[in-house]
């Protein structure tokens, strides 16, 4: 269907039939160059078109939701859903979760829909996928991946250049770089726990880096599978290695599983449990109930982080939704901040200058402050180390207990 | 031999016999897969979730949530089942897989896709020692509640005529009929037994495990590949499978952790070569 910014056009110059001149060109194969010759001619839009690429349904749609929630409250509830002097206006189509959908999808929001931003998605699988294909549209778009930032990507964007920009966090952010901390404040030995699937040994793999090189001892480690729904049977070997700290990878329902099942057997009284943002998070802690009580986790946002900028945040956030913000509302928040902030920069929406402005784009993030890396195109943010900390009605929390300033990674 | 592994080997192989045994005494009595078994135990699980947060009583939810479900059984084995007996057990095996995709959408849609877990009794929170290692209160608690539900259940089959009637309907269900008795309520009966037996180890394992939309549909896979394991319709066949089956997982989760399930479907798979009926199977 042509937009509103390409129809015009398409009356004046005649199409050879009663397609519409786009679906025309795209037709023939030649979108890409064409299409910004035709259509987009970058400055001329009157309107900014931003194209969701998220799971809405599966087991990621909360995420999915959260993302476009974070998004949108920037946009629309602060901005009044203008930039510059421009309206924004949204496409969102559901990927499920599915890589192939995903790349369907971004597609055609860049040959069909003519979008400005492409964000998402949640899946690393799905922007994986995706980071291929977005390469060939680099002039005419520009990716807010505000969620998956696994090592690979980054690595991937070191290796070809492209422009994308990761909003979210990397494994070496929340699993390398804490080891030193872990070693410093919970203990010199420890076990390693972790599901056994591509995230839960990357981020281990990471941890382990890190607190060997801070000098600390690795006893030993049990991989147990994803998806496990009664982990007692793995918990004697970690107890019998007898070291001071154990570290773990899991999310959502198993970390559920695992915390009160480590608690149950009456592990936290003989070691201390620590692990990357997911094993004890806002989505996890009502169900862990008391056995998240004292376990530490790494995490770029917490719910009850005090800054001003959070306060404002939340309460913006809790009037527009009438519910508390996630990380995954932060990091689309973000994302539209940086929007925002480039296109009022370059006065545009050309894609290679407002990917110039975002390279080390400095932002006043609810996480806290951070610079885009020009480089990785990753946020250098600080990383919270948290304790589970019980309210006074019994429920439990994540407080801040020290904070690791400007983590990069190192490649 | 670990203590803790077959104390554990033990709980679990209980919880997995409430469920199979559900399973068996449907299939023996009724000739129906029910696929749907693993849903039911899936609602007993929520409806326990629900009730806890309104009566805040472990034990009440324990008896309560079994009987509402038994309720909605009643309902399913009425207008969904009954229709069909007598047919192929395939048509039992495609509506009862309908319907565990209806019921898996439905929790969805009432509770949603979070995990939640029944909070531990307080009674039974904490640990005992048990020889020379610390035991959860609360599994040996479903270790031994299981064991008199099953001993319940024997005493139900040989001892009562509730248990005669349902052994001889199973034997020659047109015979009963002669006799007076009303078969399909016989069978309505059997369908709320197993599927309050099913809930019931959804309440006790609601405590211990995650209670999640696809909760059923993972536990009827292992129940099956028990049920396949000790034979079809035995009793005494799936409570021997039962124990192999826990004492495997406590056990090879220990040394071989990637393992621990392939086990199960590796004997499952082995089970089938050898002796097609399974263990007690005829």
């Amino acid at each position: 269907m042509p937009t509103d910014e390409c129809s015009r056009p398409s009356t004046t110059v005649s199409a050879p039939n009663t397609t519409s001149r786009r679906a025309f060109v795209s037709a023939a194969g030649a979108g890409a160059t064409l299409g910004l010759a035709g259509c987009l001619g970058g400055d001329e839009d009157d309107t900014i078109k931003v194209g969701f690429v998220f799971a809405t349904s599966g087991p990621y749609s909360l995420l999915g939701e959260s993302h476009i929630n974070g998004f949108q409250l920037r946009i629309d509830e602060e901005l009044g859903g203008e930039l510059d002097g421009r309206e924004v206006e949204y496409v969102q189509r559901d990927t499920g979760g599915d890589p192939e959908t995903g790349v369907t999808i971004a597609e055609e929001f860049i040959q069909s829909e003519d979008v400005d931003f492409l964000v998402g998605p949640v899946s690393g699988a799905v922007a994986f996928a995706m980071e291929p294909i977005v390469g060939q549209y680099e002039d005419e778009v520009v990716w807010l991946s505000t969620n998956s930032a696994n090592n690979d990507l980054s690595y991937a964007r070191g290796e070809y250049q492209t422009r994308n920009m990761f909003l979210g966090y990397q494994a070496w952010q929340l699993a390398a770089a804490t080891g030193e901390w872990v070693y410093d404040n919970l203990g010199e030995t420890a076990a390693l726990s972790y599901a056994d699937y591509a995230a839960g040994i990357e981020y281990t793999e990471d941890f382990q880096d890190g607190y060997e090189e801070a000098g600390g001892e690795v006893l030993g480690d049990v991989a147990m599978p994803l998806g496990e729904d009664d982990y007692s049977p793995y918990l004697s070997t970690i107890e019998d290695t007898d070291a001071e700290v154990v570290w773990s990878f899991f999310a959502g329902a198993d970390a559920v599983n695992y915390i009160r099942d480590f608690h149950e057997f009456g592990l936290d009284e003989e070691m201390t449990q620590a692990g990357a943002a997911f094993l004890l998070s806002a989505d996890t802690l009502e169900a862990q109930g008391e056995a998240a009580e004292g376990k530490y986790s790494s995490s770029i946002y917490t719910l009850d982080y005090e800054s001003e900028t959070n306060d404002e945040f939340k309460s913006s956030y809790e009037s527009a939704y009438d519910t508390d913000p996630n990380i995954y509302a932060v990091l689309s928040y973000d994302g539209a901040q940086m929007m925002e902030t480039a296109v009022e920069e370059t006065g545009g929406v050309n894609p290679p200058e407002l990917i110039e402005a975002m390279e080390g784009m400095e932002l006043d993030s609810p996480r806290g402050p951070f610079e885009m890396d020009p480089d990785l195109h990753v946020p250098v943010h600080d990383v919270h180390m948290r304790e589970v900390q019980m309210d006074d009605d019994g429920e439990p929390y994540n407080e801040v207990v020290d904070t690791i300033e400007s983590v990069r990674p190192p490649w | 031999m670990s203590v803790q592994a077959t104390l554990l080997g033990l709980q679990i192989a209980m919880a997995y016999f409430l469920i199979v045994a559900g399973l068996v005494i449907i299939y023996g009595m009724m000739d129906v897969i029910n696929v749907a078994h693993g849903s039911l135990y899936m609602l007993g699980a929520y409806i326990g979730l629900t009730l806890y947060d309104v009566v805040g009583n472990f034990f009440v939810i324990l008896v309560v949530a079994p009987l509402l479900v038994g309720i909605i059984a009643a309902g399913l084995e009425t207008l969904t089942i009954r229709p069909l007996y007598g047919r192929h057990p395939l048509y039992h095996i495609l509506l009862t897989l309908g319907l565990a995709l209806i019921i898996e959408e439905v929790v969805k849609i009432v509770w949603g896709v979070d995990t939640h877990r029944i909070p531990t009794p307080e009674v039974l929170s904490g640990q005992i020692v048990v020889g020379s290692v610390n035991f959860p209160r609360y599994r040996l608690f479903v270790i031994g509640i299981s064991l008199l539900v099953a001993v319940a259940m024997y005493l139900v089959f040989t001892r009562t005529k509730f248990g005669i009637i349902m052994r001889a309907s199973s034997s020659d269900a047109e015979m009963v009929d002669a006799l007076g008795m009303d078969v399909s309520k016989v069978y309505t009966a059997v369908f709320v037994a197993g599927s309050m037996l099913a809930a019931f180890a959804g309440v006790l394992m609601g405590v211990t495990n995650a209670v999640t939309p696809t909760m059923g549909i993972d536990i009827i896979i292992i129940a099956f590949a028990i049920l396949v394991i000790g034979g079809a319709g035995s009793l005494l066949g799936v409570v021997i499978s039962s124990l192999i089956v826990g004492m495997l997982v406590a056990y090879v989760s220990l040394f071989a952790p990637a393992m621990s399930e392939l086990i199960i479907y590796l004997l499952m798979a082995a089970v089938l070569i050898v002796k097609p009926s399974g263990l007690l199977g005829e």
